[in-house]
């Protein structure tokens, strides 16, 4: 097991090699640069404008080959800790990140929270009341979440009740440790339609795994034992039935930390979301690079994680 | 019983009589709460109407756009959303000046609106030196390492020596922050002096813009020196202390920015002379980059305004009328300072070379037709050329304008074609004379350029609209690679910088990639003028010279708009206070708690 964890570590690094040289490219391929919104942004903003591009460009580094301005980006996390200055305002990547990661943790993790809260119950007794009313309802209510998009019931929630009711969610960010009630208060609505987004696949995830556990030997064997369902279901379907939900759950995470970026927007949280879309408007390139690196090596380390819970709920599975 | 009867009969009578005393005291109680709310009125001098007396105390809340960039606007940050409520220039817009006269719902400030701030007064001895007399008595935050000490002309020195890089250790402007600068060194500064309370200004050439850039000019802010001594800029919040209505509390990045009233500001409100501003406690900008979010804020009362002051305005006439209908409360006020409805036309690329084409491209439109049920109204129809109507002196009008051009700025799809024709476009076998780019952006109002395009297509040109995002735009634009983008027009902003656009001076903003030697020359007269009648009547033969030439496609100027709840008062739609000195009207602006909670907030 120990050989195998360190064979995976080892691997991530010519992974993250490549990550890195393909974040480092994909936003160099965007037309347009930091100058150019720079000058459109002069120019709507009525500034006279007298801007030397050579000169910004020197002050920006981005006359210098590519490869040097990668190399130089490389150097700058493996040798000085940093993943460099955004070009567009005074501030460093590592710095900006750690201040806005915790807005983007605490949002994922309750939506994915929510997403269980909701998902897992329910897909449960769906399976177990087969062709019920509950289990119609359910599939039913999995099927309209899988089709609402995050973005369109997050303005919804915002424009109607405002219109109809006066009433907005709390739109200025309290800090945890400040109020907690006031910073869930907060949160609790954009999770809500991050989590019930998420609920729908995995309900129907969950409710086909405990069906597919439900028809086994060994669950007919216990219901002849004369078990009681509960013991039945908790002790030796859901068991069994979590593993490839694990799989769905892990792959939930990076997708959870994407997917906020237009609920961050809409209700007003300063998250990483917020500050990857700004950076692409602006072709901040070592902010989306930097943003970037971070989201593919929590999917990396997010990966290895999954294949070891595997073995730990699936006794059956041996790393070597 | 009968005992009983006639027991209940009293209990109820002395019941009666205490709900009657009870009723009588709760109705006197509210006559004297309502006699009490009855709110002295006083006259506006700026409006002319009465409005209730100006109130000292709680917070108003307002939506920004975007996350503020850091308050030092040595680092090219032109709108200084921030620095301009916690620090100050020499000059500002005279916020007491009658508004039939001028209302400030554009961005352009005539010279004689322009007053002192922490320059109390200023004189030209000669044509080269401009001398400013500042302010005693004004005083910076007590905050370390200012704690409350005088201003001094030794800092408003040392703050233009660090603009121009004129001396106090400073000896150039450093690249990437050249983009501001500039302006202040186009004057031909040589040097920047003290002398007791006066700071010298020596220019190498005159300059009759001088003044007046030196007074307002977008960046020119004066920084506590020991703070740049210190740390070597402002850029950190935390080290920001000024001279300005408020100081800054708190910041938390992408969310909030909170001010505090600062006790010991100097300046009075023009209005009621007698009233020392701020006059809230304190003032929360709450960042909303969500058009849609900052109206829920609006309509829920989480913000209390939002518009120009906090680049968060309404654009958008089918929103407008959307929140007039749900909260027929909210006060709207438009201003307009140029129209973004005005598509510019790349003449390097043929056919828009040609002038016929371009007056055809206008001809197509029925500007007047479809703007009055496009904009229900609230656009301004009427042509304006590059400079706006309210540049008054340097535009020409549309009453300026000869007859021949007129008719090309009216609708006349007949006309048009017959252009197309003569300029050797006909019609196709299918019906098309040529293909073109409609270049727009992200945020512009596809609906109208929809509306351009379908006016384009029934002269029989191939119409297909392509919306990049802000910086494939800026970069397709600079590189001249499209027919026709959106763009603007009718611009109120300082009319030299504007006529420089569409020169060929490399530093030049000139979307249309037009180069004329003749109005090159032109726009150097106007720079060279000695006197501003000179150079205003110059720059309308320069502002002619490009409606002639037809570079940009009038649209329309449609008003964007502030709001705010009705309880917000002191606000009568300005949108300038200086030049981008906009948030400072928060300082001018009072609460009418009581009306707040009556009206359930």
């Amino acid at each position: 097991m120990r050989a195998y964890v360190i064979r995976r570590i080892l691997l991530m690094i010519p992974t993250l090699f490549i990550l890195s040289v393909l974040v480092f490219m994909s936003v160099r391929f965007i037309p347009g640069d930091v100058i150019d919104m720079m000058m459109q942004q002069m120019m709507l903003s009525g500034a006279l404008l007298d801007m030397d591009r050579e000169a910004f460009e020197r002050v920006l580094g981005l006359d210098r080959p590519i490869y040097v301005q990668y190399a130089d980006w490389i150097a700058g996390i493996l040798v000085r800790g940093t993943l460099g200055e955004s070009l567009m305002h005074e501030f460093t990547i590592e710095q900006r990140i750690l201040g806005r990661l915790p807005v983007t943790l605490e949002l994922g993790l309750l939506a994915i929270l929510i997403g269980w809260a909701i998902a897992l119950p329910v897909g449960i007794y769906s399976a177990v009341r087969r062709d019920g009313v509950a289990d119609y309802a359910g599939r039913s209510a999995a099927i309209i979440g899988l089709a609402t998009p995050n973005f369109w019931l997050g303005i919804m929630v915002m424009v109607y009740p405002a219109i109809w009711w006066g009433w907005s969610p709390p739109l200025r960010l309290v800090r945890f440790i400040d109020n907690p009630p006031g910073n869930l208060a907060m949160f609790l609505i954009p999770s809500l339609i991050l989590g019930t987004g998420s609920a729908a696949g995995l309900m129907r995830m969950t409710r086909t795994m405990m069906l597919e556990v439900l028809r086994q030997d060994y669950i007919r064997t216990a219901w002849s034992k004369g078990l009681r369902e509960r013991v039945v279901v908790v002790r030796h379907a859901i068991k069994n039935g979590m593993i490839p939900i694990v799989t769905i759950i892990g792959m939930q995470l990076p997708i959870l930390v994407g997917g906020s970026v237009i609920i961050e927007n809409i209700f007003n949280l300063p998250g990483l979301g917020r500050l990857m879309v700004l950076a692409l408007q602006e072709r901040d390139y070592p902010v989306v690079q930097g943003v970037n690196l971070m989201f593919g090596s929590v999917v990396i380390a997010n990966n290895l994680l999954i294949d070891l819970v595997y073995a730990s709920l699936d006794p059956r599975i041996r790393y070597r | 019983m009968r005992m009983i009867a006639f027991a209940l009969n009293r209990v109820l009578v002395v019941l009666a009589v205490l709900a009657l005393a009870a009723g009588m005291a709760w109705a006197a109680a509210e006559a004297e709460e309502a006699a009490g709310m009855e709110k002295e009125m006083v006259l506006d001098p700026t409006t002319g109407a009465m409005v209730t007396a100006p109130e000292y105390g709680g917070t108003l809340t307002y939506a920004l756009r975007g996350d503020p960039p850091n308050p030092d606007t040595f680092y090219r940050h032109p709108p200084a959303m921030v620095a301009a409520l916690v620090v100050e220039k020499l000059g500002m817009a005279d916020m007491g000046v009658d508004r039939n006269y001028f209302d400030f719902r554009t961005n352009y400030l005539p010279d004689d609106i322009v007053v002192g701030r922490l320059a109390e007064s200023w004189e030209q001895p000669d044509s080269t030196t401009v001398v400013f007399n500042i302010r005693s008595g004004v005083h910076w935050h007590d905050k370390a390492p200012m704690n409350g000490r005088e201003l001094t002309a030794e800092d408003v020195v040392f703050n233009f020596h660090r603009y121009l890089g004129l001396g106090s250790g400073f000896t150039e402007v450093p690249e990437g922050v050249a983009g501001v600068a500039p302006p202040l060194t186009k004057g031909g500064i040589t040097a920047v002096s003290a002398d007791g309370n006066q700071v010298i200004f020596t220019l190498d050439a005159p300059n009759l813009d001088i003044v007046k850039t030196l007074l307002i000019q977008n960046i020119a802010f004066i920084y506590p020196p020991e703070v740049i001594m210190e740390h070597g800029d402002v850029a950190d919040w935390r080290n920001l202390v000024g001279t300005g209505p408020f100081e800054l509390v708190d910041w938390v990045e992408a969310s909030s920015v909170t001010f505090n009233k600062a006790p010991n500001y100097w300046k009075h409100d023009e209005r009621f002379p007698d009233n020392r501003l701020p006059y809230v406690d304190e003032l929360v900008a709450l960042v909303m980059p969500e058009p849609q979010t900052r109206v829920a804020a609006l309509r829920s009362g989480k913000v209390d305004f939002i518009g120009y002051s906090g680049s968060s305005q309404i654009n958008g006439i089918d929103l407008v009328e959307s929140i007039k209908k749900s909260n027929p409360d909210i006060v709207l006020q438009p201003y307009s300072y140029r129209s973004e409805h005005s598509p510019i036309i790349n003449v390097n690329r043929p056919p828009f070379d040609d002038v016929r084409v371009r007056h055809a491209l206008q001809m197509a439109l029925d500007i007047e037709g479809w703007g009055e049920t496009y904009f229900k109204g609230y656009a301004s129809l009427r042509p304006q050329g590059w400079l706006g109507d309210g540049l008054t002196g340097y535009a020409s009008t549309w009453d300026d304008w000869p007859d021949e051009i007129k008719g090309y700025y009216s609708y006349d799809p007949e006309g048009a074609e017959a252009l197309l024709d003569a300029a050797g476009l006909p019609r196709g076998d299918d019906g098309t004379r040529f293909k073109l780019e409609f270049m727009i952006g992200a945020g512009d109002d596809r609906g109208w350029k929809e509306l351009i395009a379908d006016g384009w297509r029934k002269v029989g040109i191939d119409v297909t609209i392509v919306v990049p995002d802000g910086a494939e735009m800026g970069q397709r634009t600079s590189a001249l690679e499209y027919d026709i983008r959106s763009g603007i027009s009718g611009y109120e902003w300082n009319p030299i910088g504007q006529l420089l656009h569409w020169t060929t001076n490399p530093g030049a903003w000139n979307p249309s990639g037009f180069a004329d030697p003749v109005y090159d020359a032109m726009v150097a007269e106007v720079q060279a003028a000695t006197t501003l009648e000179e150079r205003q009547r110059l720059a309308r033969k320069a502002a002619q010279f490009l409606v002639d030439g037809h570079w940009v496609i009038w649209g329309a100027r449609v008003p964007a708009f502030s709001a705010h709840w009705p309880w917000v008062k002191g606000f009568n739609g300005e949108s300038e206070a200086g030049d981008m000195d906009r948030a400072l009207l928060f300082s001018r602006m009072w609460l009418d708690q009581d009306l707040k909670k009556e009206l359930g907030f």
